[in-house]
């Protein structure tokens, strides 16, 4: 996975959920982030089209609940 | 060894019609899981499910896992021609009265899906979601199983033929020789129900033996 996309979205999660940068993993999920609830949960995908100039639907985003499926989600619009 | 099988209808038993019926114990994931008993399974068997929906399953719930292998078998629910979309058709099913009972009729009529060509996901996001679980799962071997039906699934579904390598083709742009061809075979060797889509026993045996004959070039058992 390109690990441009990964830093990008990294620095988003690190914005939205107020973490520092290296508490943001590959391993991240939404049960391991305290802050990932659903309002930022909204603000993660509101603040990801902005970055990548994408438009998610409903079903993709309720498929972001790590790291991984957000980074790979993202890579293959890409 | 840890293999995860994800898979639509054909990868289940069949118990009609009589003459196609398949035991658990006759199907292809059942078949591998003799071979490689020393392995751990997790397999997930959907009728009429999208690959998208299918896939999204296991990104949601076993990227911990990291499975060695995963086999996949979806993409034809998602490129054969349909006569109306999914939300049309639950609100035709739905519907009462004689207006209902004649679109019923008429929603799987070959001349209609000749006409409307309708499917379910686009090229494009079928590329999307399959580009995605090699994102998702890329220390994972993943195998695929070529959509395949008979030929003459063509006459039920007009245009099927056509959609289904253009789907394929896809497939092999990703998964290069990890896509394991079974159409010729299938269809020389007697492999498919009398509905032309899924498999019998003969067909179930022939994709096992494909599969194994994959893995084994692996390295990973």
């Amino acid at each position: 996975m390109s690990e441009m996309i990964n830093g990008r979205v990294k620095n988003i999660m690190s914005t939205v959920f107020e973490l520092p940068l290296n508490q943001i993993t590959n391993d991240s999920t939404m049960y391991s982030i305290p802050k990932w609830d659903s309002l930022n949960h909204m603000r993660l995908v509101i603040a990801l089209e902005e970055e990548f100039n994408i438009k998610f639907d409903q079903e993709e985003m309720e498929t972001f609940i790590t790291f991984k499926i957000v980074s790979a989600t993202i890579a293959s619009y890409l | 060894m840890k293999i995860l099988i994800l898979t639509e209808s054909a990868g289940n038993p069949r118990s009609f019609p009589v003459e196609d019926m398949t035991e658990l114990e006759e199907t292809y994931p059942y078949l591998i899981r003799e071979e490689y008993k020393h392995a751990v399974f997790w397999q997930l068997s959907y009728g009429n499910i999208t690959t998208e929906e299918l896939t999204s399953q296991a990104c949601a719930y076993l990227t911990h896992w990291n499975p060695d292998l995963i086999i996949v078998h979806s993409g034809l629910n998602d490129c054969r021609p349909e006569a109306f979309t999914d939300f049309q058709k639950y609100i035709i099913t739905n519907l009462s009265g004689r207006l209902a009972q004649y679109l019923k009729k008429y929603m799987y009529h070959p001349k209609l899906i000749k006409i409307r060509k309708i499917q379910r996901v686009s090229a494009r996001r079928f590329r999307k979601t399959i580009k995605k679980l090699k994102l998702i799962f890329n220390d994972s071997n993943i195998i695929w199983l070529e959509i395949s039906v008979d030929d003459s699934y063509d006459e039920i579904r007009p245009g099927v033929i056509r959609r289904m390598a253009k789907y394929n083709s896809i497939l092999k742009e990703f998964y290069k020789d990890n896509v394991i061809n079974l159409q010729a075979e299938l269809s020389r060797e007697n492999g498919f129900t009398t509905d032309k889509l899924h498999w019998n026993s003969t067909g179930h045996k022939l994709v096992a033996r494909k599969l194994i004959e994959k893995i084994n070039t692996l390295n990973i058992t």
